[in-house]
């Protein structure tokens, strides 16, 4: 009875699996993209994007939830600044999706590539910042096309698993109360009151700094 | 509600200097000449004169503490794309 009951567990979350969306564009209904109110002055000094990163758990979570995606295993997923903020996209929930690292060939790691061609593009001039924005904002697949080639070289895919891989290792437990964060197998990973998972660089990012000067 | 770390880093220390309410938000002059405007869903009430101790953000509720113990909570229109604080040389110091 148990061997049946586990068999059935299994196949319902194949099944559900199996069901989740995989979306390479996102539903411009639910992420039209969104900006701040920056110029190209203020986009093209160095560290900017860091400077201005700041997407917190439950944001990243609701942008899972409204594509449908309850289920997923840590590196199948990036949340995506539909509009890069390296080109004035805006933390809202309405420039953010759930962009899969898994598909091929059009994937996080090939929008990353195009995003670093348009901001290089707009702070040479030879793209208008409103134009990237747009053109990005309405289909990045095209902009790739146009700006970068017209397929994504194999060498993408392959980067996306073994970067994908290494991401779910680097997850550290942030107390969101005292500002430090802790790694894994450390004494506190995971058990202050308040605190939640995020990858370190999203810890450093949002200001967060390791316990202790190493976080261990 | 945890604190919103990297933007109490950067205004801790500060002081309102002036508060000018704007149609959807909020443009408040510090005493560094730095500005922090704040995209509001609704009508808030900040006294200027107050020195900044933390920020605190939770999900569309951003609280400013004082050094005196007071306390000021801002209902932000859009999490995320809601507050701004450039230095007095207009450059970015925080966008989200």
């Amino acid at each position: 009875m148990y061997i049946l009951r586990t068999l059935a567990f299994l196949f319902l979350t194949q099944a559900v699996l199996a069901q989740q969306p995989t979306p390479i564009l996102p539903d411009p209904k639910l992420t039209p993209g969104d900006t701040f109110d920056v110029t190209v002055q203020d986009i093209c000094v160095p560290g900017y994007a860091k400077k201005v990163r700041a997407v917190p758990a439950w944001l990243k979570r609701q942008a899972y939830a409204e594509y449908g995606i309850t289920q997923y295993k840590t590196g199948d997923y990036e949340v995506d600044h539909l509009i890069p903020l390296s080109l004035g996209g805006s933390n809202s929930i309405r420039n953010l999706w759930p962009q899969s690292t898994k598909t091929s060939p059009w994937n996080s790691f090939v929008k990353d590539a195009l995003e670093r061609k348009l901001h290089t593009l707009v702070c040479a001039g030879r793209v208008d910042l409103k134009t990237a924005q747009r053109e990005i904002a309405s289909n990045w697949i095209e902009a790739y096309k146009k700006y970068v080639g017209e397929s994504p070289p194999a060498s993408r895919v392959r980067e996306t698993r073994t970067t994908a891989a290494n991401s779910a290792v680097n997850e550290v437990w942030v107390n969101t109360r005292s500002g430090k964060y802790w790694k894994p197998g450390s004494r506190y990973y995971g058990k202050t009151k308040e605190g939640e998972f995020m990858s370190e660089l999203d810890a450093l990012d949002r200001g967060y700094s390791p316990a202790g000067g190493t976080g261990k | 509600m945890p604190r919103n770390q990297k933007l109490t880093k950067i205004i801790a220390g500060r002081t309102i200097k002036t508060l000018t309410t704007e149609p959807g938000g909020l443009l408040i002059l510090l005493d560094d000449q730095s500005s922090m405007k704040i995209k509001t869903a609704a009508p808030v009430a900040v006294s200027p004169g107050g020195k900044i101790k933390s920020v605190y953000e939770a999900k569309a509720e951003l609280k400013i503490e004082f050094e005196d113990g007071s306390t000021a909570t801002v209902q932000l229109a859009d999490p995320g794309s809601s507050v701004a604080v450039r230095d007095r040389n207009n450059v970015v110091e925080y966008l989200g």
